[in-house]
Order: C-alpha cells, then sequence, then structure tokens
C-alpha cells in the first residue's frame, strides 16, 4: 500500500487514507482531470469523497484537479519526464511492487509512430496483486507423467489471468510433488510478471526463473532459447503474427510453453486466424478458461482433445471420496 | 616595539581583507565551474542512461564540492513526496548551499531558471535546454575569469593600501 501511497499527489493520498481500505480488496484508482477520484474496492466502483469516504453518491465526490495530476506524474517519474517516453509511448508506466499505471493525454505522432505524450489528463492505478497459491487447484492437470504440458490462459481482462501465470510460474520453478523444479524463461514485455525495478524482481517468481524484462515477446522467446536454455517459456498476452510465429519455434525447439491471451472460451481461440490453427494442430495441450466477471475464477481446464478435466464430474468425486 | 607590532597587525589585517575580496571572486568562479561540469554530468547521463534525477543528484552528491550537500538535499528532499514542487526544493537548497554568498544575482537567476527547465520535458528537450544553460554558464565563467585578474590584483592593493593609510595615520 506504501508504494501505492507515495506516487499520489499529497491531497489525494490524504483522503485515501483516511479511507482504511484493505489492500487486498482495492483493484484500481482512477484520476482523471476535473472528474471524481474513482477507486474499484472489492469488485465495485466507488466515488471517494473529501472525508475519505466511498460512496456511490457523485456529488459529494473529491474532484481531481490538474495540480493532482501533475503532482501525481512527477512522483511516478521521480521527476524526470524524460526517463520515462517509452513508456509513455506504450501507455502505461510499471512502479515498484508492479503495480501498472496507465495514462492518457495527447499524444504526439512523429511520420506514424508515437513520438510521446502530453497535457497527461488521465490515470489509471492498477494495484498488482501476487496471489501466491491462487494456481494450486489447476497445477496437477497441466503435468503429465512428470512433464509440464504446454498450456494456454483464456480469460477476459481484468479476471486475474496474469496473477494466475505469475503463481503457475513460480511453482513450476519451485517444484511441487507433482514435478521437479524447471528452469523457467519469462518474457515480462509489459514488467507486470516480474515487476523489475531497477532489473530486480519484485514479484516471486521462484528461484530457476530468468526474466527478460521490457522486451517484445517475438524477440524475447527466441532470445531467451538462444541463451538461457530455459525448459518452460512464459508469456503473458500471446496475440500477434509475430508472436504465433516465435510460439512455434520455441516449441519445436522442446521448451515447453506457458502463455496467456484474451478470450472467453476456447472457441473464441479457435476463431482468430493465426492461433487458432495452433489450437487445430494441437499445440497446446491443456487450456485454462477463467470465468468472465469474476476474478480468479477458473471456469474449466482441458485438454487438447477437450476432454474437461475440471470441474470434475460428480461421479469421479463420488469415487474419490470412497477411495479416500 | 609595541608601535611597530602594531602597524604590521594593521597592515596583515587589511591585505587580509583584501585578498578575502579577491578569494571570493575566485571562489564564484570556481562554484560556476563546478556547477557547469554537474550540467556536462545530466547531460551524459540523461543522454546516456536516461537516469531519473533523484539517481543523478545522488551520484553529483558523491562528488562533493561546493555543491555536494546541495545535490544530497535535493535528493533527499525529492525522495519525501511531500507535495512541494521541484523548483521551491531547488531554490530553497540553493540558498541554503555553502558559498552562496559569493554568488551573484546574474549567476543566481541563471541557476534558479536551471532548476525550473530540469525533469518536466521530454529527452530530446531536456537535453537542449542543458545545453543551452551549459553555454550561459560557460560565457560567464569566461567573464568572471577575465574580471578576476584585475579585481584581485586591485583587492589585494587597495587592502595593503588601506593598512599602509591606517598605519601612518594611526602614527
Amino acid at each position: 500500500m506504501e508504494e501505492i501511497y507515495r506516487i499520489l499527489a499529497l491531497k489525494v493520498r490524504s483522503i485515501l487514507f483516511k479511507c482504511q481500505m484493505e489492500f487486498p480488496m482495492l483493484q484500481e484508482i482512477r484520476l482523471r482531470i476535473d472528474a471524481p477520484l474513482l477507486v474499484r474496492y472489492a469488485g465495485e466502483e466507488y466515488f471517494v469523497d473529501q472525508e475519505g469516504g466511498l460512496t456511490r453518491d457523485e456529488e459529494n465526490a473529491f474532484l481531481v484537479r490538474s495540480r493532482e495530476i501533475r503532482e501525481t506524474m512527477e512522483y511516478i517519474s521521480n521527476y524526470s519526464m524524460y526517463a520515462f517516453e517509452e513508456e509513455f509511448k506504450r501507455g502505461y508506466i510499471t512502479i515498484r511492487g508492479g503495480h501498472r499505471i496507465g495514462v492518457a493525454g495527447k499524444m504526439i505522432w512523429e511520420r506514424q509512430d508515437a513520438k510521446n505524450m502530453k497535457h497527461i489528463s488521465f490515470l489509471n492505478i492498477r494495484i498488482a496483486h501476487q496471489v501466491i497459491g491462487c494456481s494450486d487447484e489447476v497445477f496437477p492437470y497441466l503435468i503429465e507423467n512428470q512433464e509440464f504440458c504446454n498450456t494456454l490462459i483464456i480469460s477476459p481482462p481484468c479476471c486475474g489471468k496474469t496473477t494466475l501465470l505469475r503463481d503457475l510460474i513460480r511453482q513450476l520453478s519451485e517444484g511441487t510433488h507433482f514435478c521437479r523444479g524447471l528452469t523457467v524463461g519469462v518474457v515480462d514485455e509489459r514488467s507486470e510478471l516480474g515487476a523489475c525495478y531497477q532489473g530486480k524482481p519484485q514479484n516471486d517468481l521462484g528461484c530457476r526463473t530468468d526474466v527478460l524484462d521490457a522486451c517484445p515477446k517475438t524477440e524475447g522467446m527466441m532470445m531467451l532459447v538462444r541463451s538461457m536454455a530455459p525448459q518452460v517459456i512464459a508469456v503473458d498476452e500471446i496475440g500477434s503474427a509475430g508472436d504465433v510465429e516465435a510460439m512455434e519455434y520455441v516449441m519445436n525447439c522442446g521448451v515447453r510453453l506457458l502463455a496467456t491471451v484474451h478470450g472467453n472460451s476456447i472457441e473464441d481461440i479457435i476463431n482468430k486466424p493465426l492461433l487458432g490453427r495452433l489450437v487445430k494442430e494441437c499445440f497446446f495441450k491443456r487450456y485454462i478458461v477463467l470465468m468472465p466477471n469474476e476474478i480468479g475464477k477458473i471456469a474449466t481446464v482441458m485438454d487438447e482433445r477437450g476432454t474437461i478435466l475440471l470441474p470434475k464430474r460428480k461421479q469421479e468425486k463420488a469415487s474419490e471420496k470412497k477411495a479416500c | 616595539m609595541l608601535k611597530s607590532l602594531g602597524i604590521c597587525l594593521i597592515v596583515l589585517g587589511c591585505s587580509g581583507l583584501g585578498w578575502y575580496a579577491a578569494e571570493r571572486y575566485a571562489i564564484r568562479i570556481r562554484m560556476l565551474c563546478e556547477f557547469e561540469q554537474a550540467l556536462q554530468f545530466l547531460y551524459g547521463e540523461i543522454e546516456y542512461s536516461g537516469s531519473d534525477m533523484i539517481e543523478l543528484f545522488d551520484k553529483l552528491a558523491f562528488r562533493g564540492g561546493y555543491f555536494g550537500t546541495f545535490w544530497l538535499q535535493m535528493s533527499g528532499n525529492l525522495r519525501r513526496h511531500d507535495g512541494i514542487g521541484f523548483l521551491e526544493h531547488w531554490k530553497r537548497e540553493l540558498q541554503q548551499t555553502d558559498g552562496y554568498h559569493n554568488l551573484k544575482e546574474e549567476d543566481l537567476e541563471l541557476l534558479f531558471g536551471i532548476g525550473a527547465n530540469l525533469g518536466n520535458m521530454d529527452r530530446q528537450t531536456q537535453l537542449h535546454t542543458i545545453q543551452i544553460f551549459q553555454e550561459r554558464l560557460r560565457g560567464m565563467i569566461d567573464v568572471a575569469r577575465k574580471e578576476y585578474k584585475g579585481r584581485a590584483k586591485v583587492s589585494c592593493v587597495v587592502g595593503i593600501t588601506i593598512g599602509i593609510f591606517l598605519s601612518l595615520l594611526l602614527m
């Protein structure tokens, strides 16, 4: 919580401090110029009033002014806007603790490339939560004959796919009684998985993990295969043609893959022209589908033939109980 | 015996004052040179590593010198995120720097101007701005050096002359 408060303008900080929010429940803080201060807390959106109370009444909400945005930006950038040009081009900054701050304002374009951003007026502070053990339920299903299977996590945005991926990386790297620890290479394009701050991962990714921070996925996967000899490569939010090509290269090199993709179901992925081909050709052996609108809830785990491994059928559950 | 000792003391004291005035000019030049080197360092680091101001001020503080405490205090203040702006910190800390009184009004204006133009622009503009301030500082240093030779000599001569004059008057 300290890392979040530190980067907020003094006034916003003091108001939020009065809120006494529980950190694990806080998901998002939104600052928009001349608009009410908003937080997403325990899955619900609230305005914050002057006294630090959470309310649904917009009229009583604290209005964020340009001064607060400017001050927050100074703190986020350590008074060094020039040091974050690349981040502004991408539209977000990752701060200590792995929290991601989305920024929006006026984009400056040079020819057809984003050059920088000015008049930053909208900030979205997304609070990262590392949930140790959140993959315990699915992990055993990703192992076959003590070998990790190529796995694709399918989830709509903001449903916990990155958190699940992070914990799977940790378990694979540390090793469990289902499989021994594996060397995991992570291509962390958005610095969300390891949340590296000055080169040091802020999240626990396990002792056998190498992190390639702020590196494009396509190049990063190839680089890791060539340089770090990983047994598993993990990437977040795949989708481009380059990503698919790199994944094929990785899998053909005998390296296992753990990836996430945006979608609601496996059908969504099959309908994607590039990624659909990989699904049809059974490149992935396991699919984890997360529930839409419910953070971190697993809808299903299935294998390449579409056999549902989780949730188990009632009969199987009963027989397991009997065996116990 | 006592009289001659008194005369010697007066002459030495006045010469010392003359020397002190000359030394102030020298300190001013040394301070401006040190600041110009700091700007050169900032330019290089921003261009090469793109490090943030706090990190760079820490590195500058490690070098010491007249502005050593200034850089150290600045990095400490900026880390506090206390609601006070960069420029306010900059001005306040500059006024508390050792040897601040040796700087002229025009020097301070330039140094305040540097503070107002650090950290709030994109890299290319930042580097360009630093370069402009460096050039202005170099110009000031050149003028100060030219003035120094004459002024130092005058200050010492005036000091000694006043000492002799006072001794003659008291005799």
